[in-house]
């Protein structure tokens, strides 16, 4: 029982992590040209659940309400049985959500047993009212990631079609 | 597990909306002795949090932004608060001894309109009318201003509760919160958040923007009380604004009071009850023109008879506390079941999207 993430989501210590949160979203593109201060006060908000191999992050279709972090273990990304990507310690995925409310275009599985940590969309849109020139850096950033992901989406689309 | 394959979207959204409900229900019930207290300091956490916030981000601690906050506030507050409501109480006790010359004259009212009304071939029974009248502001064998009276002297005596909980709110509600949700599986942690924002939202605007629309309204109806010259304006408008909480019988029962006043002075002057009319008339007029439209409509978007039937239901079984809190209950609901249909049946959502 005392493995069950069930427990472990409810009593683990909440500050024990944050440093690490904070040293790993910094090392993304999304956290460019934000400070550790204002990362660390960002990450002390930020929900850590733990998952079981094989366990679904989330779902195709379901409703997404922020980004996700690897804080520990792997992820698998599928598209039905396809997987698309796996990722790792330090690796973020589920972006969109943090930018608008719209279901998940992919299913996330925990491919080991994982730690993810979640920055959710209300955290942002809070920041973006509270300290605006902060919240802006980091919508810039997200988009700037999006940018790019879709122009390699594009590009793979295009590699695709020139082979057929 | 079986039993959530067999059913459909519709029916897990429904069976989800069901069991969130009953939670609801039971902890209502649980907390039934300090409900009011719990309520009073929850509206202000919602009015005091953005200060807390701002404290904060400005490097103060937790516990230290909300206790600057609470002693600021009861500094601000106790001292025309002790007095406002020390006039209100001995106001209710004078007109409450007006009540026989009240009655009185409302008889002569009457039989004034069933002679006016008999010109015209129409009959009524007097004192039938009359003590339907009593009857209808009357609940058992207390008046509608004494179950005001009570309401206002419950909320005052259950005050000493009311800093302690709010303190406790405004430094730990955000951690309570995460342990809450936290403690979801892992399949609704997602959803669970999804729902407490935004309901937490709408709740915080809607208490935000009716408090404002009630101070405007109680405003516009003291000054207009104060014009056409009725004694204790101040308390008039504030109880006119109070009982505005009650959507669309609100303006009937804020004209009790001053008519009340009206009929309880010997003798009795009937263009003050015309100007009574008139002042909360204007007062709505502004409220229904200007104030609801460009602050409270977006927080509670409900179809005019929903609305309608959920306030004599609440109002049932609860009173004027139900009745009041009948339009942001059935709000929340409606975000809580919508959010469930969409998340528990995606092609809805994807629907909506395009």
């Amino acid at each position: 029982m005392s493995n069950s993430p069930f427990w472990h989501n409810l009593f683990r210590p909440p500050h024990k992590e944050r440093e690490t949160i904070c040293e790993l979203w910094l090392d993304t593109p999304i956290f460019e040209g934000i400070t550790h201060s204002q990362c660390l006060k960002l990450a002390n908000e930020m929900p850590i659940r733990r998952y079981d191999i094989d366990e679904a992050v989330f779902t195709q279709g379901e409703v997404g309400i922020g980004t996700c972090l690897i804080l520990k273990g792997s992820v698998k990304i599928c598209a039905g049985e396809k997987v698309l990507a796996t990722m790792h310690e330090g690796d973020f995925f589920g972006e969109v959500a943090l930018v608008i409310e719209s279901p998940r275009t992919a299913t996330a599985i925990a491919s080991a047993e994982s730690q993810i940590v979640f920055f959710l969309r209300p955290q942002l849109e809070q920041l973006l009212s509270q300290s605006p020139r902060l919240g802006s850096r980091l919508m810039q950033n997200l988009a700037r990631v999006m940018a790019n992901r879709l122009g390699s989406t594009n590009a793979l689309l295009e590699a695709h079609h020139v082979t057929d | 597990m079986l039993l959530t394959k067999l059913l459909n979207p519709f029916s897990k959204a429904l069976l989800s909306f069901v069991f969130l409900l009953l939670i609801s229900v039971l902890l209502i019930w649980l907390l039934n002795p300090v409900i009011v207290p719990i309520l009073v300091s929850l509206v202000l956490y919602v009015c005091l949090s953005p200060f807390h916030l701002w404290l904060k981000n400005k490097g103060w601690r937790s516990d230290l932004s909300a206790l600057a906050i609470l002693l600021s506030l009861m500094f601000l507050v106790t001292v025309p608060g002790s007095v406002m409501l020390g006039a209100l109480s001995e106001q209710m006790a004078f007109w409450q001894s007006k009540a026989s010359i009240a009655g009185q004259s409302l008889n002569t009212l009457l039989s004034d309109i069933s002679n006016l009304l008999a010109q015209w071939q129409f009959y009524i029974e007097v004192d039938q009318l009359k003590s339907n009248i009593m009857s209808a502001f009357s609940s058992g064998d207390k008046t509608l201003l004494q179950s005001i009276s009570n309401m206002l002297v419950g909320i005052s005596t259950s005050l000493l509760l009311v800093p302690f909980i709010t303190f406790f709110l405004l430094r730990d509600f955000e951690s309570l919160r995460n342990r809450l949700l936290n403690a979801l599986p892992n399949r609704y942690f997602e959803l669970g958040w999804l729902i407490f924002f935004k309901v937490a939202d709408q709740t915080e605007g809607y208490v935000r923007a009716v408090l404002i629309q009630q101070s405007i309204l109680a405003t516009v109806a003291s000054i207009g009380f104060w014009i056409a010259g009725f004694e204790s304006p101040i308390i008039l408008g504030m109880i006119a604004g109070i009982l505005g909480l009650i959507p669309y019988l609100g303006p009937a029962l804020g004209l009790i009071p001053p008519f009340y006043l009206v009929l309880a002075s010997a003798p009795v002057n009937y263009d003050s009850m015309y100007a009574a009319i008139a002042v909360i008339g204007v007062a709505y007029v502004i409220d229904n023109l200007f104030v609801i439209p460009l602050i409270v409509a977006k927080f509670a978007n409900l179809h005019p008879l929903i609305a309608l039937l959920s306030i004599i239901i609440f109002g049932n079984f609860f009173g004027i506390l139900g009745m009041m809190a009948a339009i942001p209950l059935m709000a929340i609901s409606n975000i809580m079941l919508s959010q469930l249909m969409l998340s528990f049946n995606p092609q809805r959502f994807k629907a909506r999207i395009v």
